[in-house]
């Protein structure tokens, strides 16, 4: 699978302590985010980054790898975020939007 | 006739229609009770001229990997109670989350039955479902239904019946629904096989879990060394070949499975400018500028339609007992030649007492019909999705908002919301600050305090109900920042289900279950407690011996001596005399005892009716015995100090430990006490008082607290914007 479009996000890093399969270790990796994406903007789910409870969940509610998402809209305060999955309407914080690694389609 | 008893699990998605559902199917034949060991309720019923049929209500889940409380126990329901049947009921306008369940329950070799929910909205949205396609596709009867009309509710029982009868195995066990793909089915095979007959039943079930390395689902399974190294194997193998862990492939196989499964079974309507409905109401409602007017107005017209409705309701409540029950059993006692002291007891202490907490009854019942009709719209659920980022700021989240919405009429169904946040360290922060919001109960503390000492200032109780937001943020922000609480924020995944028209039977069944909780301690502590205080009122030790005193010597009963030794514990907040010590003390059987305490110590008939009538005139006498400071000093600490016995109960229950239980209790009350000690000593000094070591630890105490207010947070401790 091709990566489009590849940029730097500090977000990854801020949320660094999450993560815990960085791949190619010591190296920070560059990666698409559901955070990078714009309202109304659609993407495919490459990956979920983090462990636990959380990121089960949001597993469980049909974030899965392959799954187009669209972001419907921000809340007033600019987090959480609504996104379209599955036909229905799912809100996450960002900071777990940013353990979400999507791809454009092209 | 076949009366071999049959339980049918009813378990589905949370917003798929299942309390609906199940009150259709059993109407008013339900039974509440409790979950062994936790307080979620528990709702059985019997099916309508089908005794033996018996319908089990399990907590809405998304998946059996159980993320809340509630899930937990419909997982563990599932697992170890072994229902007859699964009525799986399914929202047909959001097939694919909702067979992502389907599939897991098909899983447990337990027959199932698929209602297909929400039928009448997929057709008017001109969605094309084949459910006799995905009946045979999924092995299981699926039958249509639209709860809320009535539609195939029949059916689902004959059918569910009818399976458990016929033992139709067609789709359990050998048949999988839903199979994942060549890799992962070879890795189950082989883990069945490693597992061998250790698991005598669930076979698929056991080896996916053993997959999934779920060892909450596996205890009790005694694999050997050997078997787990061999087992391991096969997942480290799998995870290595796909490039992913195994929960993820799992996930991700279940849904990419269910995609097949559905192509072909359901067409769905092209969908105008891509906008439904609520998308549509959602622009306006959760719009960046519009939504918190909105909000505001909103929750600004639900007070006023409660108080405003309230008021003439809470007239009639007390005109029954104050003009008609008390004077009607008081003659048919005295009639009956009953002594003097057992005719108060009855009239004054049990039927006032108790009355005076039910008069506040159809107040709250009004305020959460309109609560339950915001929460079955779905509006609920947007409030905490624009209220979140503010809530996260002191250490809650946005699903605390509705706990305190509710904890404005009563704080113990306030204190049972709360059950719907995932994260426990959230839920226990919330059950703490919930009770800070001023309830129904505290009204006439405020009312007096505003009308009776502060000249009908229009301002105190608006500051009154700031003040409570206000306590509730720097409380969830000093909480935040110590060492039980601090840590990553929490998570929040949620729902935003459709809008959709409110169910009157949902409903009614809400405010009837909030307001029971609150009327159900009239009947219990209360009645006791009254007897209790009457007692203590009415009666004195003179002499050493026991003896019944005239209401003129109120101040020589045991009561009184009471008070005057707590005196010296609340002199420091500049209410020590006996009244407001005993008036304070009082207040944890009901906070309307406050106000009724003062009337029997004050000879005041009916002193509540006078507050909520607003004749400040007729409560002179208590407001003398306060200075504007001390009344102000007496309120804050009425206000936050811990909440009834009743709410105690509803926290004891909730946070499931008595070692979290008393933390709570005496949080409430070291925050409340404190408070009160910096307002009354240094208000005092503005007031002209000379500084003692009372101010001077009055200042240190609010330095203290603004230190824990505004230090950083622990090194090294994440914490988001």
């Amino acid at each position: 699978m091709r990566r489009i479009a590849q940029r730097f996000r500090v977000a990854s890093i801020v949320h660094a302590h999450h993560i815990d399969r960085i791949e190619n270790e010591g190296e920070i990796e560059e990666v698409l985010t559901l955070n990078d994406l714009k309202v109304g903007e659609t993407a495919v789910v490459v990956r979920l980054h983090g462990q636990g409870a959380v990121r089960r969940r949001i597993m469980d509610m049909g974030i899965t790898k392959g799954v187009p998402v669209r972001i419907t809209k921000f809340a007033p305060l600019g987090d959480p975020v609504e996104i379209n999955v599955l036909d229905y309407e799912l809100t996450i914080r960002k900071s777990d939007c940013a353990l979400i690694e999507v791809e454009k389609e092209i | 006739m076949e009366t071999k008893p049959i339980i049918i699990a009813l378990a589905g998605n949370p917003n798929s229609g299942k309390t609906t559902l199940f009150n259709k199917l059993t109407g008013s034949r339900q039974r509440i009770g409790n979950w062994p060991g936790v307080t979620i309720e528990k709702k059985e019923g019997t099916v309508k001229g089908l005794n033996h049929v018996t319908v089990q209500d399990l907590p809405g889940i998304y998946s059996l990997s159980p993320y809340t409380p509630e899930e937990e126990i419909s997982r563990n329901y599932l697992l170890n109670e072994q229902p007859d049947v699964i009525l799986n009921i399914v929202d047909s306008s959001n097939l694919e989350r909702n067979l992502y369940l389907t599939t897991q329950l098909l899983e447990l070799d337990i027959p199932v039955v698929v209602a297909l929910n929400f039928i009448d909205v997929s057709r008017r949205d001109g969605d094309k479902i084949d459910s006799r396609k995905l009946e045979k596709k999924l092995g299981c009867p699926v039958i249509e239904t639209s709860a809320l009309k009535g539609e195939g509710v029949d059916e689902c029982i004959a059918r569910c019946i009818s399976t458990v009868k016929s033992d139709d195995k067609t789709g359990r066990a050998d048949k999988v629904a839903a199979p994942f793909g060549e890799e992962i089915e070879k890795a189950i095979k082989e883990i069945k096989s490693a597992v061998g007959d250790v698991a005598q039943k669930r076979h698929r079930w056991t080896a996916i879990k053993a997959f999934e390395r779920d060892e909450k689902a596996l205890t009790g399974l005694p694999l050997t060394a050997l078997q787990r190294e061999m087992i391991e194997g096969i997942i480290r193998r799998t995870e290595e070949k796909l490039d992913d862990d195994s929960e993820s492939i799992i996930t991700t196989e279940r849904y990419a499975a269910i995609k097949a499964l559905t192509d072909n079974v359901i067409v769905r309507a092209e969908r105008k400018g891509n906008l439904t409905r609520s998308d549509r109401i959602d622009r306006i409602v959760t719009h960046r500028f519009w939504a918190y007017p909105i909000f505001i107005a909103v929750i600004a017209a639900l007070y006023y339609i409660a108080i405003s409705l309230g008021i003439n309701t809470q007239d009639m409540v007390d005109g029954w007992f104050g003009d008609g029950l008390i004077p009607l059993v008081q003659g048919w006692m005295e009639g009956l030649g009953a002594s003097g002291w057992l005719t108060g007891l009855v009239t004054d202490g049990i039927i006032g007492g108790v009355g005076a907490v039910l008069s506040f009854v159809p107040q709250m019942i009004i305020l959460f019909i309109l609560l339950g009709i915001m929460e079955d719209i779905g509006y609920m659920a947007r409030i905490a999705f624009i209220l979140d980022r503010l809530f996260r700021r002191f250490g809650l989240s946005g699903k605390s908002f509705i706990p305190m919405l509710i904890g404005t009429g009563c704080s113990v169904p306030g204190i049972m919301a709360s059950r719907t946040i995932e994260s426990q360290r959230d839920r226990r922060m919330t059950i703490i600050n919930t009770p800070m919001i001023p309830c129904g109960a505290k009204l006439p503390i405020i009312a007096l305090v505003a009308g009776a000492v502060f000249g009908g200032a229009w301002w105190v109780a608006p500051l009154a109900y700031f003040l409570g937001l206000l306590a509730v943020i720097v409380s969830g922000i000093i909480l935040k920042k110590t060492k039980m609480f601090y840590g990553d924020p929490s998570p929040f995944v949620m729902e935003l289900p459709a809008y959709h028209v409110p169910s009157v039977g949902n409903v009614a069944r809400s405010t009837w279950e909030r307001s029971w909780s609150f009327i159900k301690r009239a009947g219990t502590v209360i009645l006791l407690s009254s007897v209790v205080l009457w007692f203590l009122l009415h009666f004195a030790v003179i002499d050493g011996s026991l003896v019944m005193i005239e209401d003129e010597m109120i101040a020589d009963s045991i009561a009184a001596k009471v008070g005057a030794v707590l005196g010296h514990l609340f002199a420091p907040l500049g209410f020590g005399g006996w009244q407001a010590s005993l008036a304070t003390v009082t207040g944890l059987i009901a906070k309307e005892e406050v106000i009724s305490t003062f009337g029997v110590i004050f000879r005041i008939e009916d002193a509540l009716g006078i507050i909520e009538e607003g004749q400040y005139a007729g409560v002179g006498a208590i407001a003398q015995h306060f200075t504007q400071l001390s009344a102000f000093s007496f309120m804050l600490f009425n206000l936050f100090c811990p909440p009834c016995f009743a709410a105690m109960g509803a926290i004891k229950r909730e946070m499931n430990s008595a070692k979290w239980t008393w933390f709570a209790i005496g949080y409430l009350f070291v925050f409340a006490y404190i408070l009160s000690f910096i307002v009354y000593q240094i208000g005092f000094l503005f007031t002209g008082g000379s500084f003692n070591v009372l101010s001077g630890l009055a200042v240190a105490l609010l330095a203290g607290s603004l230190y824990l207010l505004f230090r950083k947070p622990r090194a090294g401790v994440f914490v988001s914007a």
